[in-house]
């Protein structure tokens, strides 16, 4: 090792450990912002997931009533197929109903065992030229006799997601503030750094060292808080992610759920978060306090 | 080595600190400058260091034009310069020799150069024997030998000292001007603004003398004062 790298690691050790009390806070402030960045993120492609497995089966469902007619049944058909929103129709019957939801849910057994085709209604998938089209259909076959109830997908997944989209601002809104607390965290520890070592300063600027080698030191200290943070922030996600996830599968037994792999691939956006807030609030403060 | 020429600096809400100043200082020279507090010795040394920058005028160093100098090149303007001030600038958690290696390592230098340069340069302001005391447990004849070497170690072309016997009695401040002269003898060029009139009489060098941030006197083998 040479006396660069020598010289580094002691000046980021005595900084770290002199303001022990704020690293701590810094890497806790990170920690707890980029965790709850990395929740927003999940939950945004929680319903990614939820989104493009449901939408890809259907837009308008026209469900029927158990007792309808043959002729009731091809009436509907017909009066679908020629209605000039409709781009296409699709009758899906108890039993492909059933086909779908094993195939949807085949890794739960339980709640399969619990269904028989007959517990489903048939349906009309109906395909609209124009998703925003839905209420001109929906007030079209509504009152057709054996029609049991017209829906519009989109309408019911939003609902659902609603609660997500929620949840996701909110964990994005207290990480952006708390984002901004290790920010001033980060700003604030390089200021108190730099006045304790301003003798040191003064005579480094004398003997012609450069201005990154004066300002390094303090960059990596803030950087190492930062990535700090986000390791520890990404390995609550992931330890967290297992067990919660689970329960959220059995709770929702409709929903596709993401898995674990999900949460390991937010890891990087984390990290470089993390070492992003830190680097801009380090050189601003560098800018403002050590100044060469 | 050093020229300045109708050099003028002001401080804001402030008077001239220097005023229209034509001066040059050749390769080896030894140089007081000499006047009294506010007098403007303190804004010359700093103008050399590129620590202010002048309102008017052209200054050039060790070769280097210092107007207009980007910013990135001023640390290597300061590896040609060395510096001494009245209040040593030690790091008290460092030893002697620790003080020493810190100039060459901030900038850098390799490690066995550091081991080597640095006892040399200690055995050359007497201190040899003082490698590992911390500058606390040393009188502060010793503290300035010390600063001394930590600004000759990298081997200046000009020493800058700023009163570096204003804290030291007669007999230390002696030691120090034996030093400097010594420094000088290597064919560093040395400028010393000072107070200190009865080394200026004893060592009969060149003497320019400021007043209220003019130059009103410009003498080789000068004394402190007129008439002296």
């Amino acid at each position: 090792m040479g006396p660069r790298a020598r010289y580094l690691l002691s000046e980021i050790g005595i900084g770290l450990r002199r303001n022990l009390l704020m690293t701590v806070a810094t890497i806790v402030t990170v920690t707890v912002s980029l965790a709850l960045l990395g929740v927003g993120l999940l939950v945004e492609r929680q319903v990614e997931v939820a989104r493009s497995v449901f939408f890809s089966q259907v837009e308008v469902a026209v469900y029927l009533d158990d007792g309808i007619s043959e002729t009731e049944r091809s009436t509907i058909e017909q009066d679908l197929r020629e209605h000039p929103v409709v781009a296409g129709v699709d009758y899906e019957s108890k039993d492909d109903a059933f086909t779908q939801f094993q195939d949807l849910f085949a890794d739960n057994p339980s709640l399969l065992a619990s269904v028989t085709p007959e517990m489903l209604p048939a349906s009309f998938r109906v395909e609209l030229t124009d998703a925003q089209e839905y209420a001109v259909v929906e007030s079209a076959f509504r009152e057709y006799p054996g029609v049991n109830e017209v829906t519009d997908q989109q309408d019911v997944l939003d609902n659902l997601f609603l609660l997500f989209n929620k949840l996701r601002d909110g964990a994005w809104w207290i990480a952006g503030f708390q984002i901004l607390g290790a920010g001033a965290l980060i700003f604030n520890t390089i200021r108190v750094t730099a006045f304790a070592r301003r003798e040191q300063t003064a005579i480094m600027k004398l003997v012609g060292a450069t201005n990154w080698y004066i300002r390094l030191p303090f960059l990596l200290e803030g950087i190492i808080a930062g990535l700090f943070g986000a390791l520890l922030a990404s390995g609550l996600l992931v330890l967290a992610a297992g067990p919660l996830l689970s329960s959220v599968r059995e709770q929702i037994l409709f929903l596709p759920v993401i898995g674990v792999s999900e949460v390991v691939a937010i890891v990087p956006i984390l990290v470089l978060g993390g070492i992003g807030v830190a680097a801009v609030a380090s050189l601003l403060s560098l800018r403002r306090f050590l100044a060469v | 080595m050093i020229r300045l020429e109708d050099v003028s600096k002001t401080y804001k809400g402030s008077v001239e600190a220097l005023k229209d100043l034509t001066l040059e200082i050749r390769k080896g020279e030894f140089v007081f400058l000499v006047g009294a507090s506010g007098s403007g010795k303190s804004t010359f040394i700093k103008l050399l260091l590129k620590d202010e920058d002048p309102d008017r005028g052209d200054i050039f160093v060790a070769g280097k034009r210092l107007n207009r100098m980007k910013s990135w090149r001023i640390p290597a303007l300061r590896r040609e310069l060395g510096c001494v001030f009245q209040d040593f600038k030690l790091l008290e958690a460092k030893t002697v020799a620790e003080n020493v290696a810190f100039a060459l390592e901030v900038i850098g230098k390799p490690r066995h150069v550091i081991g080597k340069t640095v006892p040399d340069v200690l055995q050359l302001v007497g201190l040899g024997h003082k490698h590992d005391a911390y500058p606390h447990e040393l009188s502060g004849g010793e503290q300035q030998r010390v600063s001394i070497a930590r600004a000759f170690v990298n081997r200046p072309r000009i020493l800058l000292c700023d009163e570096p016997t204003g804290n030291l009695d007669p007999t230390t401040s002696v030691g120090i001007m034996k030093l400097l002269d010594r420094i000088n003898k290597t064919g560093t060029t040395v400028v010393m603004a000072t107070h200190d009139q009865h080394i200026v009489d004893s060592m009969r060098r060149r003497v320019v003398e400021l007043a209220d941030g003019a130059m009103v006197r410009d003498q080789t083998r000068g004394v402190y004062g007129y008439g002296a």
